[in-house]
């Protein structure tokens, strides 16, 4: 290597990130050239001063948080525009209702798929069988496996008569409840019970 | 020196980001606090201002949610997200520069003066002298002598050709030639 091309490698030899070919040329200029000598030692006085600065660490737990609350304001649009507005009522209320409760369903499950395990450590610990301020009336609070495919739970609420009123809560728990006031809720707990990706089902209130 | 992590560690956060294409949190999390020391430091040296560094920071994890998808491995893991951080980095200390040559003007004002020819001097005056390269110059720096990154990764990380790397690092040398004889005594 000529002068100049040695004085442009001297930081990447001071920082070692240098090729072996590399280092070997410049190391030979170095054995003849005082002024490259001279610039090698500046230079390792440099990265000593820089990596000897001042240190600040921040915390990384307070600013995961803001990470989250981005990500999920900027990807889940849905979710903020819950409830729906006022509609005309020349429709049937239950289709209402049930059309209400399917884009309840999708959302709370968006929820729970992208539930974060931070959550977990923030949220109000709470077990699956405390008791949570809910809707007034019968319902059931239920666990399902977290590999259940979205179609597969709407379809299981639908042959079931049931919807979900409240959660997934930081540990996953849904809070279902009739789909219409013609259902009724504790009667579907057998065969939410029977269903392999049932985790839990238990009655909720009186 | 926080140095470029070994090529097994590199797949394992290749891994990461496929599991971040899809959607998976906990490997974002897992790869959030993997770089949030690591381009924390870095950060501050750049401006000691922890709401820049979160700000950088969460923007640099806001891009990998969004593109994890399209790394291709065509560079490591971490000079990819070095890269995000340094754009991310430069935008906002070019944002920044213009509010602080005020805040600085008015900080001259009544200045005092560190000539006590300590530790903790030299340091301000390095620190003073860095803050007055241009930005590249001092990224360059930064991210040569802090980060402990080779010229090819600089280059990657900050899009410019090795010539171009090897420039700025001969100007911000050049430019900080003035503080030598005070760091010879910390050698």
């Amino acid at each position: 290597v000529n002068h100049q091309q040695a004085w442009d490698l001297i930081p990447w030899l001071v920082n070692d990130t240098l090729e072996s070919a590399e280092r070997e040329e410049l190391e030979q200029h170095l054995a003849d050239c005082p002024h490259c000598r001279g610039e090698l030692q500046a230079q390792r006085a440099l990265l000593q001063a820089i990596i000897a600065g001042p240190r600040v660490e921040a915390m990384p737990r307070a600013s995961l948080q803001k990470l989250w609350a981005r990500i999920d304001a900027r990807t889940a649009p849905s979710a903020s525009r819950q409830p729906p507005g006022p509609r005309r009522r020349a429709a049937s209320s239950w289709r209402i209702a049930a059309a209400a409760g399917v884009m309840l369903l999708l959302v709370a499950s968006l929820l729970f798929l992208l539930l974060p395990a931070q959550q977990q450590q923030t949220d109000e610990f709470r077990t699956v069988t405390d008791s949570v301020a809910g809707p007034a009336g019968e319902g059931i609070r239920a666990v399902f496996a977290g590999e259940m495919p979205l179609q597969e739970l709407q379809s299981l609420l639908e042959r079931t008569g049931l919807t979900v009123v409240a959660g997934p809560t930081a540990s996953g728990v849904f809070t279902l409840g009739p789909a219409t006031p013609a259902h009724d809720a504790h009667a579907a707990l057998p065969a939410l019970r029977a269903h392999p990706a049932v985790r839990f089902a238990e009655p909720v209130g009186p | 020196m926080p140095r470029v992590s070994p090529s097994t560690s590199d797949c394992q956060e290749a891994l990461l980001l496929q599991r971040i294409a899809a959607r998976d949190r906990h490997a974002l999390e897992e790869l959030y606090h993997a770089y949030h020391r690591r381009l924390s430091r870095f950060l501050l040296r750049l401006a000691p201002r922890y709401d820049f560094a979160d700000e950088v920071i969460n923007d640099t994890f806001w891009v990998i949610w969004r593109k994890a998808g399209e790394f291709r491995g065509a560079s490591q893991v971490s000079t990819w997200i070095m890269g995000i951080a340094y754009r991310r980095a430069l935008r906002a200390l070019r944002a920044a520069r213009h509010e602080d040559a005020v805040a600085q003007r008015l900080r001259d004002g009544g200045a005092e003066d560190h000539d006590s020819g300590d530790a903790v001097a030299t340091q301000d005056w390095l620190a003073q002298a860095m803050r007055e390269l241009p930005e590249e110059q001092r990224l360059a720096l930064e991210l040569a002598y802090f980060m402990g990154h080779s010229c090819e990764e600089i280059a990657v990380i900050t899009g410019c050709p090795v010539g171009t790397v090897k420039a700025r690092m001969f100007h911000a040398r050049e430019k900080l030639r003035r503080c030598l004889p005070q760091l010879g005594g910390a050698a």
